[in-house]
């Protein structure tokens, strides 16, 4: 007759133990705003700490200075970049010191990893203007949110 | 220096009626949403939509705040910053909002008038001439002048005396015996009205066109600015409108000329009239435009009851037994003429004044030019004479033009609201009544001094003990018609349960007698003479009112503190009643003396409604030195 050790039992897989359990509370207001659908209420909310932050970080970017109702400097202000600057380097490196210094006063637990833009000539584009398609890497270490990414088109004016 | 600061900024608060700004309602509402909506949203950081909604909730909230703030402010007189609405509040505290004041100057006016040749000791009657008001004469700088009120060069006093002859001076003929002619310049003397008095500023005239549809308080704006008087105002009808406070303000003061024998001293009389056809007038500080609005009723329904008769507003009830509730629509009352009438289907003709400021203050002897001269002679004057009177006519203004004013800023206005909240047109206390009857113009007669008692007969009556003065600045008693004026004049003002008896004050005239012991280095004269002079100045009538005490002591005083005088050796008040060497005395005879009744530890009381005077201190003081 055999004699087990019980070290060797394990748990099966459809344990509680191993079973995540979703939190049901919404965090925040999910953009563009849509009506909401199923555990959302009126708008589609966020569940999520990582796309939370996502959104968060999104809309931060593409926010100009003045544009926020009582924060004037809120926002990365990068649409005056698009008009300034005539070479795309000089554009990468400001528009990424104006990121950086956005997310370290709103969002100082973002770390940034990479920056990349690229310019769409604007005969490819639906409304005849030049775009310009920044995606940006970033991290939230405490919340275990490793290189997430975020793109944020501005259009070039004239 | 430093705490200075500091402590200055301590001190100094922000106003803040709800107590909330921005970052007060960001934290209260997080704190709402997080208590009631934690399940249903968590995120309120700066960078998320919750935020955002945070943050434009609290500053829709700080907006409202800062508005409803500025709103409370506005409604003090001491924190409102908006000329509108400081204009309301000054004019609702009674403070009446003006332009640019004009100036006032005292002008003389000489002329050359012939001899009389019946009598070349006095310029010839008819050719004296009255310059009328409404002449206007001009400064060098050009700023014109208006003469308020006639100039009577042929003006005579109750004794048939010219006013002005005593500053005529003859200009001899080739006779230098005889004088040809006179030059008179108006001047009544000293102690006396003085005429000539001219004001700054252009006299406009104005016509409106009004249709022929009713407006209740009608309103139209003249077309100069800085409007400091409204001279008449009058319709196509000839009805005379009149300036009022208040529209309810029905009744108004009239000057009529006095015919009685006390004219010289009373010249005018106050009549009251009733003002059906009447108008206010506002000011803008802004565009210094000044409205006039009317009344609200309407003339061809005017009707002659100051009050409307109740009864005419009853419904009546033919034949029912039972009625329901009714309306009534407020306008049709409105249309009485309790407010005064408002104009329609006639043109308006408004003169009023219009100009002023700090540059009408004219310097002495800039005035020289008259530009629009106004004058009329007698019946009986000759052509001749007109031509010369009128030709040899000059101006001057020896002292400075005063009382130009630019228009009063803001804050003066401000500083006005307070003590105009304390203002009254009622006569409630002592002080009202006293107030009230130094106040009246004195065209309608002066009142010198006043005094106030309660009646012993009618507790709700006062007795108001009243007295002029004459010529020479002695008391007398005051006319009837100055009487008659003042009855005119307070009762408009009197509570409808008081009664006030009009007394002459009774006049005690004194006198002293006193010796005192002078040092023997001193001159006794001399001596006599300073004690004469401190006690006539002490006893002069100025320092007097109605129920006043003599205190005797303070005269003893005044003796004994001169140098030389070394003892006082005899002190009596005395009363003087009989008309002694052309002098006249009140006829009240009073115990002075320092062991009769009236004398009570070194004070000398009159009987009640009395006054103390020393009517000729020359000969009623009497100082011996021993």
């Amino acid at each position: 007759m055999a004699v087990y050790d019980f070290k060797s039992v394990g748990d099966k897989v459809d344990s509680r133990k191993y079973t995540e359990v979703l939190d049901p509370s919404p965090i925040g207001i999910k953009t563009p705003l849509e009506f909401g659908t199923s555990r959302s209420g009126l708008l589609e909310m966020h569940f999520t700490n990582a796309g939370q932050i996502k959104d968060n970080f999104r809309n931060l970017v593409q926010t100009n200075f003045g544009e926020r109702v009582g924060l004037y400097s809120f926002g990365a202000n990068l649409i005056e970049l698009v008009g300034e600057l005539a070479s795309k380097e000089d554009f990468d490196s400001e528009a990424m010191l104006r990121i950086k210094n956005a997310a370290t006063r709103w969002m100082p637990f973002v770390e940034l990893e990479t920056f990349e833009s690229t310019f769409v000539d604007p005969a490819d584009t639906a409304s005849g203007l030049a775009h310009i398609v920044m995606t940006i890497t970033y991290s939230v270490v405490k919340l275990s949110i490793i290189k997430d990414q975020i793109q944020v088109t501005v259009i070039a004016m004239g | 220096m430093a705490d200075d600061l500091r402590d200055k900024l301590k001190r100094k608060q922000t106003r803040s009626y709800l107590n909330k700004d921005f970052d007060g309602f960001k934290s209260d509402l997080l704190l709402y949403a997080r208590t009631f909506f934690g399940d249903q949203i968590q995120d309120f950081s700066e960078p998320s939509v919750g935020g955002m909604f945070l943050d434009m909730a609290a500053y829709v909230g700080d907006v409202m705040s800062y508005y409803l703030d500025h709103q409370l402010s506005e409604l003090n007189v001491e924190t409102a910053v908006e000329t509108k609405n400081l204009e309301k509040i000054i004019r609702s505290a009674g403070v009446k909002i003006t332009g640019a004041s004009p100036a006032i100057v005292d002008l003389d006016f000489y002329i050359t008038v012939p001899a009389d040749p019946n009598d070349t000791t006095k310029p010839r009657a008819s050719a004296i001439p009255v310059i009328q008001a409404g002449t206007v004469v001009s400064s060098n700088g050009g700023v014109l002048f208006e003469l308020l009120e006639d100039v009577d060069f042929a003006e005579k006093d109750s004794e048939g005396v010219y006013l002005h002859l005593s500053k005529v001076a003859s200009v001899s003929s080739s006779d230098s015996t005889v004088a040809a002619s006179y030059i008179l310049k108006n001047n009544r003397g000293s102690g006396q009205k003085q005429d000539g008095t001219a004001k700054s500023g252009r006299i406009i005239e104005e016509k409106f066109n009004i249709p022929n549809t009713f407006v209740a308080f009608r309103t139209v704006t003249l077309g100069s600015d800085n409007v400091s008087e409204i001279l008449s105002v009058s319709d196509t009808e000839k009805n005379k409108y009149y300036e009022v406070e208040s529209l309810s303000q029905n009744i108004v003061y009239s000057r009529v000329l006095n015919v009685q024998s006390d004219s010289f001293e009373v010249p005018e009389n106050i009549e009251l009239l009733p003002a059906p056809y009447r108008f206010i007038v506002n000011s803008s500080r802004q565009t210094g435009l000044s409205t006039i609005r009317f009344g609200s009723g309407q003339a061809d329904s005017l009707d002659d009851d100051i009050v409307p008769d109740p009864s005419e507003l009853s419904l009546p009830l033919y034949g029912k037994q039972t009625f329901s509730r009714f309306s009534i629509d407020p306008n049709n009352l409105l249309r009485t003429s309790t407010l005064g009438v408002s104009p329609q289907n006639t043109t308006i003709t408004i003169r009023y004044r219009s100009g002023g400021g700090l540059s009408h203050n004219v310097a002495s002897n800039t005035i020289r030019s008259i530009t629009g001269l106004s004058v009329r002679f007698g019946s009986g004057a000759e052509s001749t004479d007109i031509v010369s009177v009128r030709a040899s006519l000059e101006v001057n203004n020896p002292q400075a033009a005063r009382g130009g004013e630019n228009p009063p800023t803001l804050n003066e206005l401000r500083s006005q609201v307070l003590s105009s909240r304390f203002a009254q047109s009622r006569i409630v206390s002592k002080e009202d009544l006293i107030a009230r009857i130094y106040t009246m113009p004195s065209n309608f007669g002066r009142v010198f001094r006043v005094g106030i008692r309660s009646s012993i007969q009618n507790p709700l009556a006062t007795q108001l003990y009243i007295i002029s003065r004459n010529k020479k600045g002695q008391l007398a008693v005051s006319p009837d018609s100055l009487k008659e004026n003042l009855v005119t004049f307070i009762n408009q003002h009197r509570l409808i349960a008081d009664a006030v008896d009009i007394l002459d004050v009774q006049v005690v005239n004194i006198g002293l007698d006193y010796n005192v012991s002078v040092g023997t280095t001193y001159n006794k004269r001399i001596v006599l003479q300073n004690i004469n002079n401190k006690l006539k100045l002490y006893l002069d009538i100025k320092n007097f009112q109605v129920d006043q005490p003599v205190i005797v002591t303070d005269l003893m005083t005044i003796i004994l503190n001169e140098s030389g005088v070394t003892s006082l050796a005899n002190f009596a008040m005395i009363n003087i009643s009989a008309d002694t060497q052309g002098r006249n005395y009140s006829n009240i005879i009073y115990d002075a003396s320092s062991s009769g009744p009236n004398y009570d530890r070194g004070i000398l009381y009159g009987p009640p409604g009395s006054i103390f005077e020393c009517r000729y201190p020359d000969d009623d003081i009497i100082g011996n030195a021993l």
